[in-house]
């Protein structure tokens, strides 16, 4: 083992950066934090495989300007019901998130690149979990901008409170579909919490229950900013385990 | 230094493969089994793509799953189905897999380069590999499991598509990179190992048959293989009494190879046994032998 050492060719500055920095993480492996992790993935991985595929910004795009338009084009400015408005945004704000994870993962799937990605010492989790943190902050500036929109249309609509509903609703959707992915290991599981959430959602807004109205639109900010800071916690410590995560049966 | 210890692996109630203990070191292994054997669920128990129901897989004395990122920093691994993006290049995707791997660029374009040409793709490296025949994707993909210098390689039906020439090349690459790893290769084409694997493993009714030489597996059939020639008339009668291995057709008489396990009648030339043998003689329940 000793003499081959000796035969290896000198690696490249990159290599030598890397490794040491290997070292450093396995000497410290129950220390690495979520953020340091992430880091080391982004310099060992670099951006450009992060998000490897060009179609997949184009079709978030394109889903994202949709989103947009629906939320500013759908209700008649004169007729909106605040609260039904606040709900919509809790509803909605999701779907941009979590197309765009969707589609890196079904995308592996189809292509059938799924294996071999695994198999890697970042695998298909690590790499999702990571864009996942990209998109949610991705999606929350697509949010906000359309928030300060809608705010400017609708003289009901506050800003600071639709922005911690939308960014609310991310969060809790993250970690209710994360947690379904992970305990229940299928993509049907995934399937349901998305069908529940739209479903759920859309009951409590025709049902105009008038807690529900209550919360929405009288919930002290404060309190909101509080349930607000809880999902932002509750997501990224799922996002973390997630990057742990290995699936059990093959099944995926 | 790998450790099947006792794996069991249940698809629900379907048993794929029962109490499979294995020792494996550095040197090729031959997983050879036919179709359904479970030669891709152990292969897949290996690469941690799925985890044994019963049992575990130890690297050096540590579980493979709990060993995570650790144990897939070692590993080389090929799937039945190697899939690829349709716009990547050979390179691009060699790149992006490499990346995935955490090889820092520099290194990572020395080495591409170096498979490419091992596995006779260099001219292509940057064609869109939509545009490849199966063959030349399925040697993207042998490429790609050596991207890392794994100490552990895993090729499952790694020769599927491939020519004789490029088989012959990819026999001896595997037999070069053996020297100082571990390499496992599944396939139900005898002769993709019988020449290079230093242990052949054998698996029948979801257990290890044999994991041996080459030459023990044949040796368990030594003084039971004979040829013959009989009558076009006869053959019917003969395959009732003797497991037929080969017929072939010789002017107008049929020319036999076969097993009997006792005396030896006269005409009957004793030959040594093959591998293909013991393969068509211990699967001959699932195989079923027409011509
Ligand atoms: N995900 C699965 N769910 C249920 N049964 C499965 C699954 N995967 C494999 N099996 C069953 O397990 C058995 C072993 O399959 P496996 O793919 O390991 O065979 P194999 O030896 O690789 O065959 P081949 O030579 O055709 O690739 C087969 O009977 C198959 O039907
Ligand atoms: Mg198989």
């Amino acid at each position: 083992m000793n003499k081959e050492i000796f035969r290896i060719p000198m690696p490249d500055k990159q290599t030598i950066h890397i490794q040491t920095q290997q070292i450093v993480v396995a000497a410290s492996k129950q220390k690495v934090s979520f953020i340091s992790y992430l880091k080391s993935m982004h310099q060992q991985i670099g951006i450009k495989h992060l998000f490897s595929d060009r179609s997949e910004l184009i079709f978030a795009w394109i889903t994202a300007i949709i989103l947009s338009g629906l939320f500013l084009v759908k209700p008649e400015p004169s007729q909106a019901n605040v609260h039904d408005m606040y709900g919509f945004i809790f509803l909605i704000s999701p779907v941009l998130f979590l197309t765009l994870s969707l589609y890196t993962y079904s995308n592996k799937i189809i292509s059938g690149t799924f294996e071999v990605e695994m198999t890697c010492k970042y695998n298909v989790y690590q790499i999702i979990a990571f864009r996942m943190l990209i998109f949610s902050v991705i999606a929350i500036m697509f949010n906000t901008m359309t928030l300060v929109f809608m705010s400017m249309i609708y003289e009901d609509v506050h800003f600071a409170r639709a922005f911690m509903i939308s960014s609310t609703g991310l969060f809790a959707f993250s970690i209710l579909i994360l947690f379904a992915v992970m305990k229940r290991r299928s993509t049907v599981a995934a399937a349901a919490t998305i069908i529940g959430w739209t479903l759920g959602n859309l009951l409590l807004i025709y049902m105009d229950n008038p807690i529900y109205r209550d919360i929405l639109v009288n919930l002290p900010l404060f309190v909101y900013a509080l349930v607000f800071v809880g999902t932002l916690y509750g997501y990224l410590k799922s996002l973390n385990r997630f990057i742990h995560f290995q699936y059990a049966e093959g099944d995926y | 230094m790998i450790v099947v210890k006792n794996v069991s692996k249940y698809y629900g109630n379907f048993c794929a493969l029962n109490n499979i203990t294995l020792e494996l070191h550095n040197g090729v292994y031959g997983l050879l089994a036919p179709n359904g054997a479970g030669k891709t669920t152990l292969i897949k128990m290996l690469a941690t793509l799925i985890t044994p129901s019963q049992g575990e897989i130890v690297y050096d004395g540590k579980n493979i799953i709990h060993m995570d990122d650790e144990f897939r920093a070692l590993l080389g691994y090929l799937p039945q189905q190697f899939g690829y993006y349709n716009n990547y290049s050979p390179k691009q995707y060699l790149l992006y897999l490499a990346a995935l791997k955490g090889m820092g660029r520099k290194d990572s374009i020395r080495i591409i380069k170096e498979l490419l040409e091992k596995v006779a793709l260099s001219e292509v490296g940057n064609k869109k590999m939509k545009k490849f025949s199966g063959g030349m994707i399925q040697r993207v993909g042998i490429a790609q499991a050596l991207l890392n210098n794994p100490k552990v390689l895993i090729l499952d039906e790694p020769t599927a598509g491939l020519d004789p020439k490029e088989r012959a090349r990819f026999r001896n690459l595997l037999s070069e990179l053996a020297r100082d790893r571990l390499v496992i290769v599944s396939t139900h084409i005898v002769s993709d190992v019988e020449s290079i694997a230093n242990e052949v493993i054998m698996i029948k009714h979801q257990e290890v048959l044999y994991k041996d030489s080459v030459e023990n597996i044949c040796n368990t059939l030594a003084g039971h293989v004979y040829e013959t020639t009989i009558d076009y008339g006869h053959l019917d009668a003969f395959r009732n009494r003797y497991t037929v291995l080969l017929e072939k057709q010789e002017s107008g008489e049929m020319n036999i190879r076969f097993i009997h396990k006792g005396a030896a009648a006269e005409g009957w030339l004793s030959v040594t046994p093959s591998l293909e043998d013991v393969f068509l003689y211990e699967y001959r329940d699932e195989i079923r032998m027409e011509v």
